[in-house]
C-alpha cells in the first residue's frame, strides 16, 4: 500500500532497480504513453489511462477499480475498467501521481512515479496477481515514461520546477517588472524574442495563441499579449511550438497554454520580494552616433515587485481556493544632456567656420553645455531647475515610471469526481508615467527615447488593465469514457495613452487640462534650423550663438546656430486615447473514448468568440500641428474631422471645424469547430487525424461588413510510431495548415480610415506677421484666433499635386480618409502549413534525447496594397485576385532542432536545444521588424509595388545557430537547507543585415538597396562587405539558498546574475545605407549600382556626401550585467 | 452518445454553413480625390459648333472631384449611407487664378460655385460596379468681369503690360456621371455629360455666347505624357509641336528609362495618350505653367457610346519585381 512520496521520487529510478527483481517476479508491467490528446485550453488537462489485464491469462479484467491521487489534485479520483480492461482518467492537474489497482480476487497494485505534464496523456497498463499466486502486494517503485507517444506537437512545458531555479524574465523589455510568463517562452526551441514578444517557428508574435486557464487573453486589437500574467501565479506554461491538433484553437503561430495554480485541501502559500538596482549594473557600452544638440541616456533604475499568494481548502475536498496579489514597480533614468557643435575656421573661406569633425569617427565633435557655478540654470521649459552651483554635467535625471499590480483569485468546486466547476479571475492593471515621469510603450521601453521638447509634449500616462473571468466546467460520463467541457470567458482590456496631466480623449475641449493642449512640432530647416534657445531652452552664457558657415549657392557666409535641432515638440502631447476591449468566448468540448481496431479518442468542439474594440482617439487640442521646413507656415498634421462638402468642415464641440475626438467601435465574430481522432493500434502506432473549420468576421465603425474570413479549413494528420513499444521512443510525422486570427486594428484603422480634414495656416513668420499663427499661444488656437480663422488658412496648400489647385473643390481645406478600404472579393485569409518530422527517446528516467525538423511555410498573406503607387489602397492577397501582379508574400522556416530534456529529479535538472535553422522570404509577420510597424495586416510591406524590389531575402528573424542550455543542482545539506545553482547559456548567431535607402513615397529606409539579407560593414569607398550581425551570447546564474523553518515552512533567497560577463555585443544595427531617395539595385554593387529615384531627376549617387558614414554601426548594446536578488517564504 | 455527437456535427455545420456564403462587402461609391490628383478627362463634342465658337472648343480638361457624407445624427462621425459629388474644372479655376487672387478669391464668389454638385443615386455601385450621379443639384459658374489692359508703361521702372481679359462667364453644368468603382478601380473612371457654356464680353464689340454639349471620360490620377527630356524639358517634333510618350502612362516601374516611379494609373485601365489642352487655350499659360503642357494619359478608345467600368488586362511589370 506504500505510495511514493516526494522523497521517494527522487530517487525512485535507483529503487525500481533495486527492488522490481524482489517484487515483480511474476508481474510484467507495461507502462505505455499514448497520444491522447487532452482538452487543451482547460484547468486539469492531463489524462492517465490504461489497460488492465490479468497477468496470468492475459484477459483484460473487467470492473477493476482505479485509484489515482497526487498531491496536486484535491481528493482522489475513482474509475472502474470497462469490459476490455480500459479506463481512463481525465481532467487532471498536472503533477506527480500515484496509481492504485484494485480487482476482485486480484492482488492489490500500486506505482507511483507517474509525472503528467499539461495536456499530455500517459498510459498506464499493468498485469494484476490473481489472489492464488503468492506474493505481497505489488508495489512498483519507479517513474513512468515521459515520452509522450501520442502527441506529435513540438515546444516545452515549464513548471515550478524550472522556473524558480533559473534566471528567468531577464530585467529589460516586456513585462520586466512583472515577470509575465511570455519571456519564459525564448526557452523553446525555435523560440526568439522579437520586440513585442517572443517568435514561435519563424513567426512574430502577434501570431501566437495566448490562453491562461481556457481563455484566450491576446490583445483583440493587435494580437500581442494582453495579460502579463506574473509567473508566481503560473503552475505550468505549455508552449506549443507546432505540430498540435485542432483542439487548440485557432492560432497560425505558437500556443501559449498557461494553467495558473489552485488550492489543495492543505492550506499553502507564499510571499515573495524581488527588486533588481540599476546602481550596480554593469559598464554600459556607449554607442556612438552622429552627435545631435539634445541626447538622452537611458538606464535602469531599478525594478522591484512583491506579493504573495495562498491557497487552500473552504470545504474540504469541495471547494478550494487559491488567491494572489503582486506589485511590481519599473523605473529607467534618463539622462538628458545639451551639447553645441564645435566650429572651427573654414580653410576654404577666410572669415566662414565650419563643424569640427572627428577624423576617427567621421561624426562632428560637440562640447556638452554645463551649468556654471554660481548660477541657476534650467534646461527646458518644464525642466527641473538645477541647483545654484551645480557645475557638470548639466544632466538633469528625469524618470520613466511603471507600477503594475497583479491579482488572482480561483475557485475550484468539485461537484462529485465526475463533475466539477472552476472559477478564474485574474487581472494585470499597470499604469506608467504622468505626474513628472515618462510612460512605458506596448514594447515595454520608455516612450521616448531623446526628450527633444517639454515634458508636457513628450509625456503621456499609459494605463494598461486587463482582466480575465473564466468559468469552467468539466464532466464525466459513463464511468469518464466520454467527457465534456465547457468554458466561457470574457477577456477585459482598458487602456489608452492620456495627457501627463491624466486628462483623456474625452477632455479635449475641456479648458484647463493638457488635453486642450495642441501639440506644436518645430520642424523648420531652411535657412537654419531652430535653436534650442529660441524653444524656451535655458542654457548657460556663452553658449549656443551664431558662426557664420559658408553658403556654396548664395556665395557668401551666413549665420548658423551652433545648438539646432530640427525637431522638437511643444504644448501637448498630440496623439491620446482610451482603448476598450472585449472578448467574450465560450468553447464546448465533447470527448468520446471507444475500442474499435484500438483506442479512438474522438473529440468535436466548438468555439465561438465575439470580440469589441472601442478605440477613442484624439489629438490634444484638437489639431497637431507640424511646421513647414521654411517656418512661414504650420500644417495641421493630425486632426479628426471631415468636409461635408467644398471647404466646408465638420461643425465640431463648441462650433469648432473639427472632431475633438472620434470614436471607432469595430467588432469581430470567429467561429469554430473541429472534430479529430486519435487512434491508438496496438500501442505501438497511433494516427492523429482532424479538420477545424473556422469563420471570421469583422465589422467596421460604420456598422457593416468589412471583412469576411471564411472557409478557413485546417486539416491536421500525424503519426506516431513507438519502435520500444514501451512508452520511451517516438517517431512521429505531422501536417499541419493553421490560420490567422485577424486582429481588429485592421478594422479600427481601415473600416474605415480615420477621417482627417487638415489646413495649412500663414506662421508668425510669413507675409502675416503678427497676424499668422503660433500653436504654442493660447489665444491663436482658440476659436476665431489667428490658427482657426480661414483669412490664415493657405489657399490649396494641401495639394500635393500641381493639378490639384485649381481643379479642386476644396480650396484650403484637405480631405483624407473616411473610407472603408475595399477588399479584393477574392480574398483569402492568411494561412500557413507546416510539416514536422522528428524522434525521440528516453535515454534515462525523465531524460529525453530528441530531434526534430519543421518546415513551415506561408500559403497566402493578407496585406493591405496598393497597385497604382498609393493613390488607392485594397486588402487582399498578395500574388493572388485583383494583387495577382504582386509577389506572393514568402516566409519559408526551416529548422533542426536536436534537444535533450531532464527533468527535475534526483536533485537536478538539465535542458539542453540546438536549432539550425533559416527563415527565408518577403514577409516577416504582423509587424515590421524594421520600422517595428504594427499593424496587423495593414504593414507597409507590400504597400507599393516600387517597394518590392529586393525584398526576398533572409528575414530579421533568421538565425542559423541557437543553443539554448539550462542546467540546475539542488545541494540538500542538513538541517533542511538547500543551495541552489541555476545556469542558463544561450547563445545564438546574428541577424542578417540589410541596406536601406529612401523612397520618394515612402520615406527613409523603405527602400531596399540590395537583396535582403546582403547589407553588412561599410568600406570607405562607400561599398558593403557583406556579414551578419555579430554572435550574441548570454549566461546568466541564479544562486539560491532556503531553509525549512519548521515543517511546513522554507525561506529561500535568490540572486540572479544576469549577463554574468557583461558582454557587450552589438544588437541593433544602423542599416540606413543612405537617406537619399534611390532605386533598388538591380544588380552590380553599391556604390556604383546606386541611383537616384527622385522621379524626372536621374541623378548620380555620390557616395562620398551620401552613404551614412554610420552604416552597419552599433545603434543598441547587450543590457550589461544586472543583478536582482529575491526572497521568498514558503507555508 | 452517437446521437450527441451527430448533434455536435450538425450544429457545426449550421454555425459553419451560415458563414460559408459570406462575401466580401462592396466598395463604396467614391472617386479618386481632388486632393491627390485630378481626373484627365477627354471631352468628345456632340454636334457641330458655329464658326465663332470654334476656338472655344476644348479637348478635355482636368477634373477635379471630392465626394462627402454628411454628419451623423449624433454630430459624432458622418453618416456613410448618403455620399454628395463636388466637381471642378481646371479650366474654370485657372480662369478665375488668372484674375488674381484678390478680390476674387478662391470659392468665395458671391452668386455661383466654383464646382457643380449633386448626390449619388446609392451609397453602394450596381450590379456592374458603376455609381450614378444622375442629376447635379447645383451647377458650377463663374461671372468674371473684364479686366482693362495695362500699360505698364516704359523704362526700367515700367510694370510689365498685360491685355484685356475681356468679361467672361463660364458655366458647367452636369448630368448622368458615372463612376467605375470596385476594389480594383477605386472611382478612378468616369464618364459625364456636360453642358459647357460661355459667354465673352469684350468692352469693345458683340457679346459671344457659346454653348457645347460634352461627352467627358475621364480617369484618375491625371498624368501628363507629353515627351520630355532627362532634365524635365518637352522634345518637341520637327514642327515645333510637343509630342505624347505613351510610356508615361504604363503602370509599370521602367528603371532604365529612368521611370522610378510608375504612372500611378490602375494598371486594369486602358491608356492612351492624347492631347486634351488646345493650344489657343485662353487660360493655357497665362498663370498656370503647367496648363501648357498638352498630353495627358486618357481613357483608351473612349467614344461617346463608352460605358463604365473600362478594364483590360494588368500588363505584367517584368524584372522589377522580385
Amino acid at each position: 500500500m506504500n505510495l511514493l512520496d516526494k522523497k521517494c521520487g527522487l530517487w525512485a529510478a535507483v529503487v525500481l532497480r533495486c527492488r522490481a527483481a524482489h517484487l515483480l517476479p511474476a508481474v510484467s508491467v507495461a507502462v505505455v504513453g499514448v497520444l491522447a490528446a487532452a482538452p487543451a485550453m482547460a484547468q486539469g488537462t492531463a489524462v492517465l489511462s490504461g489497460t488492465i489485464t490479468d497477468a496470468a491469462t492475459k484477459r483484460p479484467i473487467a470492473d477493476a477499480v482505479v485509484t489515482v491521487t497526487s498531491p496536486a489534485l484535491q481528493g482522489e479520483q475513482t474509475v472502474v475498467t470497462d469490459k476490455s480492461g480500459s479506463y481512463r482518467i481525465p481532467n487532471l492537474p498536472p503533477g506527480d501521481y500515484s496509481l492504485r489497482l484494485e480487482g476482485d480476487s486480484y492482488k492489490p497494485y500500486s506505482r507511483g512515479g507517474i509525472t503528467l505534464r499539461q495536456n499530455s496523456t500517459i498510459r498506464v497498463n499493468a498485469d494484476l496477481l490473481p489472489e492464488g499466486i503468492k506474493a505481497e502486494e505489488v508495489v512498483v517503485v519507479g517513474k513512468a515514461p515521459t515520452v509522450d507517444v501520442g502527441s506529435s506537437s513540438t515546444g516545452v512545458t515549464l513548471n515550478q520546477d524550472f522556473v524558480s531555479r533559473i534566471a528567468l524574465n531577464a530585467p529589460g523589455g516586456k513585462g520586466a517588472a512583472s515577470r509575465s510568463f511570455e519571456s519564459l517562452a525564448a526557452t523553446a526551441p525555435g523560440a526568439n524574442g522579437d520586440a513585442y514578444g517572443v517568435s514561435i517557428a519563424g513567426t512574430t508574435s502577434p501570431e501566437n495563441a495566448f490562453v491562461i486557464d481556457g481563455v484566450s487573453v491576446n490583445d483583440p486589437a493587435y494580437g500581442i499579449l494582453g495579460t502579463p500574467l506574473s509567473v508566481e501565479f503560473v503552475k505550468e506554461l505549455n508552449i506549443v511550438t507546432g505540430g498540435y491538433l485542432p483542439e487548440y484553437g485557432k492560432s497560425i503561430g505558437g500556443i501559449f497554454d498557461v494553467t495558473t495554480k489552485t488550492g489543495s485541501n492543505e492550506f499553502h502559500g507564499s510571499a515573495w520580494f524581488n527588486i533588481t538596482p540599476g546602481v550596480i549594473e554593469g559598464t554600459r557600452k556607449l554607442v556612438q552616433s552622429a552627435a545631435t544638440t539634445i541626447t538622452t541616456k537611458a538606464s535602469l533604475d531599478s525594478l522591484r515587485d512583491f506579493g504573495a499568494d495562498i491557497g487552500g481548502p473552504i470545504i474540504k475536498d469541495r471547494l478550494w481556493f487559491y488567491g494572489g496579489v503582486q506589485f511590481a514597480f519599473n523605473q529607467q533614468r534618463l539622462e538628458r544632456n545639451l551639447s553645441q557643435f564645435n566650429y572651427v575656421p573654414d580653410p576654404a573661406h577666410s572669415g566662414s567656420f565650419v563643424k569640427q569633425v572627428d577624423p576617427v569617427t567621421g561624426f562632428p565633435v560637440v562640447t556638452h553645455l554645463t551649468c556654471p557655478a554660481g548660477l541657476v540654470c534650467n534646461t527646458g521649459p518644464n525642466g527641473a531647475p538645477l541647483k545654484s552651483g551645480v557645475t557638470i554635467p548639466s544632466s538633469p535625471r528625469y524618470l520613466a515610471k511603471e507600477e503594475s499590480i497583479q491579482y488572482i483569485g480561483k475557485l475550484t468546486y468539485l461537484v462529485n469526481q465526475d463533475h466539477n466547476f472552476t472559477l478564474s479571475f485574474y487581472g494585470t492593471p499597470t499604469t506608467s508615467g504622468g505626474k513628472g515621469a515618462y510612460g512605458f510603450n506596448n514594447r515595454g521601453v520608455p516612450e521616448v527615447a531623446n526628450l527633444i521638447g517639454s515634458y508636457n509634449a513628450l509625456a503621456t500616462k499609459y494605463f494598461a488593465e486587463a482582466n480575465d473571468l473564466s468559468l469552467k466546467y468539466s464532466g464525466a460520463f459513463n464511468n469518464k469514457r466520454q467527457l465534456l467541457d465547457i468554458t466561457v470567458g470574457w477577456h477585459h482590456q482598458h487602456g489608452g495613452t492620456y495627457a501627463s496631466d491624466g486628462s483623456g480623449p474625452d477632455q479635449i475641449g475641456t479648458p484647463g487640462t493638457l488635453a486642450n493642449v495642441p501639440d506644436a512640432h518645430y520642424r523648420m530647416n531652411r535657412p537654419d534650423f531652430h535653436s534650442i534657445t529660441g524653444l524656451g531652452e535655458q542654457v548657460p552664457p556663452g553658449f549656443c550663438g551664431t558662426v557664420p558657415v559658408w553658403n556654396e549657392k548664395k556665395m557668401k557666409s551666413v549665420d548658423k546656430t551652433t545648438c539646432p535641432v530640427n525637431s522638437y515638440f511643444a504644448g501637448g502631447p498630440g496623439f491620446i486615447d482610451d482603448v476598450l476591449l472585449d472578448s467574450y468566448q465560450s468553447r464546448a468540448v465533447f470527448t468520446n473514448l471507444f475500442q474499435a481496431l484500438g483506442h479512438h479518442v474522438v473529440k468535436a468542439g466548438i468555439d465561438f468568440s465575439l470580440n469589441g474594440y472601442k478605440h477613442d482617439k484624439g489629438y490634444t487640442g484638437g489639431v497637431a500641428y507640424t511646421e513647414t521646413g521654411s517656418g512661414h507656415a504650420w500644417s495641421d498634421s493630425r486632426s479628426y474631422g471631415f468636409l461635408t462638402g467644398p471647404d466646408t468642415p465638420v461643425v465640431g464641440p463648441g462650433g469648432s471645424d473639427h472632431l475633438n475626438h472620434y470614436t471607432a467601435k469595430t467588432q469581430t465574430i470567429n467561429v469554430g469547430g473541429f472534430l479529430q481522432d486519435s487512434w491508438t493500434i496496438m500501442d505501438k502506432v497511433t494516427l492523429n487525424f482532424g479538420v477545424r473549420y473556422d469563420a471570421q468576421i469583422i465589422n467596421g465603425a460604420d456598422g457593416t461588413l468589412g471583412l469576411a474570413l471564411p472557409n478557413q479549413w485546417s486539416p491536421r494528420i500525424g503519426v506516431i510510431y513507438d519502435f520500444t513499444q514501451q512508452g520511451r521512443s517516438k517517431l512521429f510525422a505531422n501536417f499541419a495548415r493553421y490560420y490567422e486570427g485577424v486582429p481588429l486594428d485592421m478594422a479600427d484603422r481601415s473600416f474605415p480610415s480615420e477621417p482627417q480634414s487638415p489646413s495649412v495656416h500663414n506662421s508668425k513668420t510669413s507675409a502675416s506677421g503678427a497676424m499668422g499663427c503660433d500653436p504654442t499661444k493660447p489665444a491663436d488656437v482658440a476659436k476665431g484666433g489667428a490658427c482657426t480663422t480661414n483669412g490664415q488658412r493657405v489657399p490649396g496648400g494641401t495639394s500635393s499635386s500641381p493639378y490639384g489647385v485649381a481643379s479642386n473643390p476644396s480650396q484650403i481645406w484637405g480631405r483624407l480618409g473616411g473610407v472603408k478600404e475595399p477588399v479584393d472579393p477574392n480574398a483569402s485569409p492568411q494561412s500557413s502549413d507546416e510539416f514536422v518530422v522528428g524522434g525521440e527517446y528516453e535515454l534515462f528516467s525523465d531524460a529525453r534525447l530528441g530531434v526534430t525538423y519543421t518546415h513551415r511555410y506561408l500559403n497566402r498573406a493578407l496585406e493591405d496594397m496598393s497597385r497604382d503607387e498609393a493613390n488607392t489602397y485594397f486588402i487582399g492577397n498578395p500574388g493572388y485576385g485583383i494583387a495577382s501582379d504582386f509577389p506572393k508574400a514568402v516566409r519559408n522556416y526551416d529548422a533542426i532542432t536536436v534537444y535533450f530534456d531532464k527533468a527535475y529529479a534526483n536533485t537536478w535538472l538539465f535542458k539542453a536545444s540546438y536549432t539550425l535553422s533559416r527563415l527565408y522570404g518577403n514577409y516577416a509577420g504582423l509587424f515590421r521588424p524594421e520600422t517595428l510597424q504594427l499593424d496587423p495586416n495593414i504593414t507597409s510591406d507590400f504597400d507599393l509595388k516600387s517597394l518590392l524590389p529586393n525584398r526576398t531575402g533572409l528575414l530579421p528573424g533568421d538565425s542559423t545557430h541557437s543553443v539554448k542550455i539550462y542546467a540546475a543542482k539542488d545541494f540538500l545539506l542538513s538541517g533542511g537547507q538547500d543551495i541552489l545553482l541555476g545556469l542558463t547559456f544561450r547563445t545564438r548567431s546574428g541577424t542578417p543585415l540589410n541596406a536601406f535607402g529612401a523612397h520618394p513615397l515612402y520615406g527613409q529606409n523603405e527602400a531596399f538597396v540590395i537583396p535582403r539579407g546582403a547589407g553588412g560593414t561599410l568600406n570607405p569607398d562607400g561599398s558593403i562587405t557583406p556579414t551578419r550581425g555579430d554572435w550574441v551570447h548570454n549566461i546568466d546564474l541564479r544562486v539560491g539558498y532556503s531553509v525549512r523553518l519548521n515543517k511546513d515552512s522554507t525561506l529561500g533567497i535568490t540572486a540572479d546574475i544576469f549577463n554574468i560577463f557583461n558582454f557587450q555585443t552589438t544588437t541593433s544595427y544602423d542599416q540606413t545605407y543612405t537617406l537619399s531617395n534611390v532605386l533598388p539595385c538591380s544588380g552590380g554593387t553599391v556604390p556604383a549600382c546606386v541611383k537616384h529615384s527622385d522621379p524626372g531627376k536621374p541623378v548620380a549617387f555620390d557616395p562620398k556626401t551620401e552613404v551614412n558614414p554610420n552604416y552597419g554601426k552599433a545603434l543598441a548594446y547587450q543590457d550589461p550585467r544586472q543583478f536582482r536578488f529575491g526572497a521568498k517564504i514558503t507555508f | 452518445m452517437k446521437k450527441n455527437i451527430l448533434a455536435v456535427i450538425v450544429t457545426m455545420g449550421a454555425v459553419a454553413g451560415s458563414f460559408m456564403s459570406c462575401s466580401q462587402p462592396p466598395t463604396e461609391c467614391q472617386v479618386g480625390l481632388a486632393g491627390n490628383n485630378s481626373f484627365a478627362a477627354r471631352y468628345i463634342l456632340k454636334g457641330t459648333p458655329s464658326a465663332e465658337c470654334k476656338g472655344l472648343v476644348q479637348l478635355g480638361d482636368i477634373i477635379g472631384m471630392e465626394f462627402y457624407h454628411p454628419t451623423s445624427k449624433d454630430g459624432a462621425t458622418f453618416d456613410t449611407s448618403q455620399t454628395t459629388l463636388a466637381v471642378q474644372a481646371d479650366y474654370l479655376g485657372n480662369a478665375n487664378s488668372a484674375r488674381g487672387p484678390e478680390p476674387l478669391g478662391p470659392n468665395m464668389k458671391p452668386l455661383h460655385n466654383m464646382w457643380a454638385s449633386g448626390s449619388f443615386s446609392a451609397a453602394l455601385p450596381d450590379k456592374n460596379g458603376v455609381c450614378s450621379v444622375p442629376t447635379f443639384s447645383t451647377f458650377a459658374q463663374q461671372d468674371f468681369p473684364d479686366v482693362p489692359a495695362v500699360d505698364g508703361g516704359s523704362g526700367d521702372a515700367g510694370m510689365p503690360s498685360t491685355p484685356e481679359m475681356p468679361a467672361d462667364t463660364i458655366k458647367y453644368e452636369w448630368k448622368n456621371m458615372q463612376v467605375a468603382v470596385s476594389s480594383a478601380v477605386q472611382g478612378t473612371e468616369f464618364t459625364a455629360d456636360l453642358t459647357y457654356t460661355e459667354t465673352i464680353a469684350p468692352s469693345t464689340g458683340a457679346p459671344v455666347t457659346c454653348t457645347f454639349e460634352y461627352k467627358a471620360i475621364g480617369i484618375w490620377p491625371a498624368v501628363p505624357c507629353t515627351m520630355v527630356d532627362a532634365g524635365g524639358a518637352p522634345i518637341l517634333d520637327k514642327g515645333g509641336n510637343q509630342q505624347p510618350d505613351v510610356t508615361l502612362c504604363s503602370p509599370c516601374q521602367d528603371l532604365d528609362a529612368g521611370r522610378t516611379i510608375a504612372s500611378g494609373i490602375g494598371p486594369e485601365i486602358p491608356t492612351s495618350c492624347e492631347a486634351i489642352f488646345t493650344a489657343t487655350d485662353p487660360y493655357a499659360s497665362a498663370n498656370n505653367a503647367e496648363r501648357g503642357t498638352q498630353f495627358y494619359c486618357v481613357l483608351k478608345g473612349a467614344t461617346a457610346a463608352t460605358t463604365l467600368p473600362v478594364l483590360g488586362t494588368a500588363p505584367t511589370c517584368g524584372s522589377v519585381i522580385e
